[in-house]
Parts: structure tokens; sequence; C-alpha cells
């Protein structure tokens, strides 16, 4: 189960770090991404905001993969508390800073949709690959676990 | 454009327009050719309601953030065999459940 696991926080992870290189150039006119505006003259204008989809693409992806992660892990604490301690340990260890990451994002998003020209993304860029990093560090707790397909079951001493 | 197609658009024309003629419900075939072109040339377009529900879903973690109330998943938790009961003073107390009891302190020999 915990190869499986690990195979497909892996494959997300993947996803999410190449998402942003990876990703549609157009935007529908209407959307939330690309508002159409009408003036007084009937003539239809868009601004469409490509960067900001994309960074709240890639920030959907590595946070759903994080708490895929979480989920998992909270849903078969025995379980993975038998692998190894460590798992759950170095989990609570990310937990915080994923939390910390995620107000980050919530602040950084509002500060740029408030004045997009002068704020920028440079702060919500920074917060999503911090998340992504987080990520990262939370599929290595796992995968290096071991498994009863790889290492074996955790040595328990003799009575 | 691949130039079989530049040589094919001369006979979709043709027939198009045969049907336009032939039948009334031509007029729907012609809808739909229209929406494969424009399909052709919009399919990497991000749709309205893509943009929508991750808008959407942006928009909710931030109201996430705001309450600071996160998944239970997320939050740091005692670990498994760990259980917490009242302490001195009504305060909850975590130890462990195999936990050898705190050693005493030797008495004073008066």
């Amino acid at each position: 189960m915990t190869k499986k696991f690990t195979l497909l926080i892996a494959l997300t992870a993947a996803l999410s770090l190449t998402a942003l290189t990876a990703c549609k150039t157009n935007l529908a006119p209407g959307g939330a991404y690309n508002p159409s505006v009408t003036n007084s003259a009937g003539v239809v204008t868009s601004t469409p905001d490509i960067a900001l989809y994309n960074a709240d693409a890639a920030f959907k992806t590595a946070y759903d993969s994080l708490n895929l992660v979480f989920e998992t892990e909270y849903k078969n604490r025995d379980y993975f508390w038998k692998l190894s301690p460590d798992i759950k340990h170095t989990l609570d260890k990310i937990r915080p800073e994923a939390q910390a990451a995620v107000n980050d994002y919530a602040a950084a998003r509002t500060a740029y949709k408030a004045n997009p020209p002068v704020v920028g993304l440079t702060g919500v860029n920074a917060v999503l690959a911090k998340i992504q990093q987080l990520l990262i560090a939370a599929t290595s707790a796992v995968a290096q676990a071991g498994t009863p397909l790889t290492n074996g079951p955790p040595v328990t001493p003799n009575p | 454009m691949p130039v079989w197609l530049v040589t094919l658009i001369p006979q979709i024309i043709q027939g198009v327009q045969a049907a336009v003629k032939a039948a009334p419900q031509a007029i729907a075939v012609i809808d739909d050719i229209k929406k494969m072109f424009q399909s052709w040339f919009t399919k990497n377009w991000i749709t309205v309601e893509q943009q929508n529900a991750l808008n959407a879903w942006a928009d909710s973690v931030v109201a996430m953030a705001k309450s600071g109330v996160f998944p239970d998943a997320w939050q740091v938790q005692p670990d498994p065999g760990i259980v917490t009961r009242v302490g001195a003073g009504w305060n909850p107390v975590s130890v462990p459940i195999s936990a050898e009891p705190p050693p005493q302190a030797p008495k004073n020999k008066t």
C-alpha cells in the first residue's frame, strides 16, 4: 500500500512542479481570470491574468498533493506508526509549516488582487515554491520509511 | 496549416453549400462544423468553467486561512498510544500508556 501511495504522491509532486511550465496560455473571455468589461461605448475589453491562473493552478496541485499525504497518514496512523514512527514525527514538523504556507499564500494573493500592477506575483510565487518544497519533504518522509515490499517491516527486538 | 487540409477546404465548402441547398437541417450541420473549426483554434483555451472553479477554490483557501481552522489531518496530534488524562489542577496532561511513575524524591531523614 505504501509503495503505491508513494508512487502516487511522487507523480503528483512531479505534476505540481511542472505545472508552471506546461500550462495553457489562453483564457476564455468572461472567466474569473479574464473578466470582460463593456464600456459606455459598448466596446468589450478583457484583462486576462494568465500568470495568476497558473500560480493558483500550481498551488492547488501542490495543496491537494500535500493534503493527500496528510490525510492518508492521518487515516492510517497505526499502520504508518508500525512502519516507522519517524513518518508521523516528520510530517508533524511539516504540518505547521504547511499551515503557515497556506496563510502566506492567502495574504499574498489578497494583496496582489487588491493592486496587481504594484504588488506583482513575487510573493505568490515565493510561497508556491515553499509549499512545493514541503510536498517534496512530506513525500520523502513516506518513501524513506520503507515497505514490506522493499526493506521489510521494522526489526523488533527479541523478547 | 497542412497542405492536404488546404486542398480539402474548397471541397468542404462545396459540400457545405450543397447541404444548405439540400435541406434546412443542414444548418445544424454547418453549426457543428463551425464549432469544430473553432475548437481547432481554441483547444488550448482555459474555459470559463475551469477559471471560475479554480477561483472559487482559491477563495475558499483564503477564507480557511482567515478563519484559522484547518482540517484535522493538518493538525499535530499526539502519537498513537498516548492518552490524555486530567492532571493536577484540572490541566490535561498527555502521558504515554507505558510511562513509569515519576521517581519519588528521597525523604529527608531528621
